[in-house]
């Protein structure tokens, strides 16, 4: 009786420091987001994406693949507020301290909800940080061959594969990070997206990054799941370089230690 | 023993428990020393429901009559929108002038800055973090 006891006792606390690590990884839930849950579920068009969504991880995964000489230079350039490298937010650079643009993916790491429109031509990607607009082409358009650098990528297009939603993005600038831990990328980043929609509530994301420039190998995520929040809407969120000014002011700057920068 | 078994699983189920929630925060708050909870008595200068956290900025009088003025870092406008408050609401709630008890954790850099957790006013209105680093709850 008492052997088994330990025994179970045993298994819960391994169970429970697992998680506790696990938890702590970078490609984990953050409990503070707040994803809600929608209900019990019930039968879906699996070919119907529309409706809010939103996830809690972070990055694709937990750590990226390794990095080439120029990857590295560009990681050590970063110097974000999350993760191992961590500083305070007034001793780093991460460029949404300054309210540039997120860029994608990071866009989708970053917290808030974002909602599936579709059209005949276009899904669009709604998302509520910034209120921006992706649009994700379906008309059977290819990929430029030379594509200009842009925030969100230059041109992304989409195509049913059985169940499976499949976004091919190129051209993306290469200021934004992959996530807030400061990843980096190329221009000649390509991104992979594979939605699957599972049922009514759960939207199943797996992104995979080429980028020979920055990573000796393709960088495939998790499977990233997105729950639908059939009670909410997109809210307004925009930063505004103004209030982040006199939030770095008042809060951010002196918390870190800088003043009067 | 049976019962002193089943107590020190209680205890250390609970104690890791805690342990996941702390981890699960670890990076979020850096500029903060979030082992140490601290209270400020203080009185409202101004709330601002600002991106990209709002703000409370309070003025602290010490023994010898000077002012201090001390900030606090509080949830996103979208997380309080979410929790139903509104503008209004925290603006009637976080009036300049009013006496102000705040909770938080104080910045590792010792200048007079919080992560909010709890506000305490005078007519024993209470008002606390959404979640996030401050969040004691």
């Amino acid at each position: 009786m008492r052997n088994s006891f330990m025994r179970l006792f045993t298994a819960l606390v391994v169970v429970l420091l697992t998680a506790s690590f696990a938890f702590a990884q970078r490609g984990r839930p953050d409990a503070r987001r707040g994803v809600q849950s929608s209900g019990p579920s019930v039968p879906h068009d699996p070919h119907d994406l529309s409706g809010i969504w939103r996830g809690n991880t972070q990055s694709l995964s937990n750590a990226p693949p390794p990095m080439t000489a120029w990857g590295k230079e560009q990681l050590d350039a970063h110097k974000p507020s999350y993760g191992p490298r961590a500083v305070a937010p007034a001793l780093g650079n991460d460029p949404t301290g300054k309210c540039d643009p997120l860029g994608y993916p990071r866009i989708v790491f970053f917290g808030r909800p974002f909602e599936m429109i579709q059209t005949k031509d276009r899904i669009l990607q709604f998302f509520e940080w910034g209120r921006v607009l992706r649009e994700i082409w379906i008309d059977g358009r290819a990929l430029p061959k030379d594509s200009d650098p842009k925030w969100l990528g230059n041109t992304a297009v989409g195509k049913w594969d059985g169940d499976i939603f499949v976004v091919d993005t190129v051209g993306f600038d290469e200021r934004t990070w992959i996530d807030h831990f400061g990843n980096p990328h190329s221009e000649d980043m390509h991104l992979q997206e594979r939605y699957h929609r599972l049922d009514r509530d759960t939207l199943e994301v797996v992104m995979t990054i080429n980028d020979p420039k920055t990573y000796t190998k393709p960088w495939v995520s998790d499977k990233l799941v997105f729950r639908l929040q059939a009670n909410d809407r997109i809210r307004e969120d925009f930063c505004v370089p103004s209030e982040e000014e006199s939030f770095n002011q008042g809060v951010r700057n002196p918390a870190g230690g800088v003043f009067n920068k | 023993m049976k019962t002193y078994l089943i107590i020190l699983s209680l205890v250390t189920v609970s104690l890791l428990m805690v342990s996941t929630l702390a981890i699960a925060h670890h990076g979020t708050g850096i500029s903060y020393d979030l082992s140490k909870l601290v209270s400020v008595k203080g009185v409202v200068v101004k709330f601002a429901l600002s991106n990209p956290h709002s703000q409370l900025y309070f003025d602290v009088t010490d023994d010898k009559g000077d002012i201090e003025h001390w900030s606090a870092e509080m949830n996103a406008p979208t997380n309080l929108e979410r929790a139903g408050f509104s503008r209004r609401q925290l603006l009637n709630l976080f009036t300049p002038g009013s006496e102000v008890t705040v909770y938080g954790f104080r910045s590792k850099s010792g200048a007079p800055v919080v992560v909010f957790s709890k506000a305490v006013l005078a007519d024993g209105r209470e008002f606390k973090s959404q979640g996030g680093p401050g969040n004691i709850e």
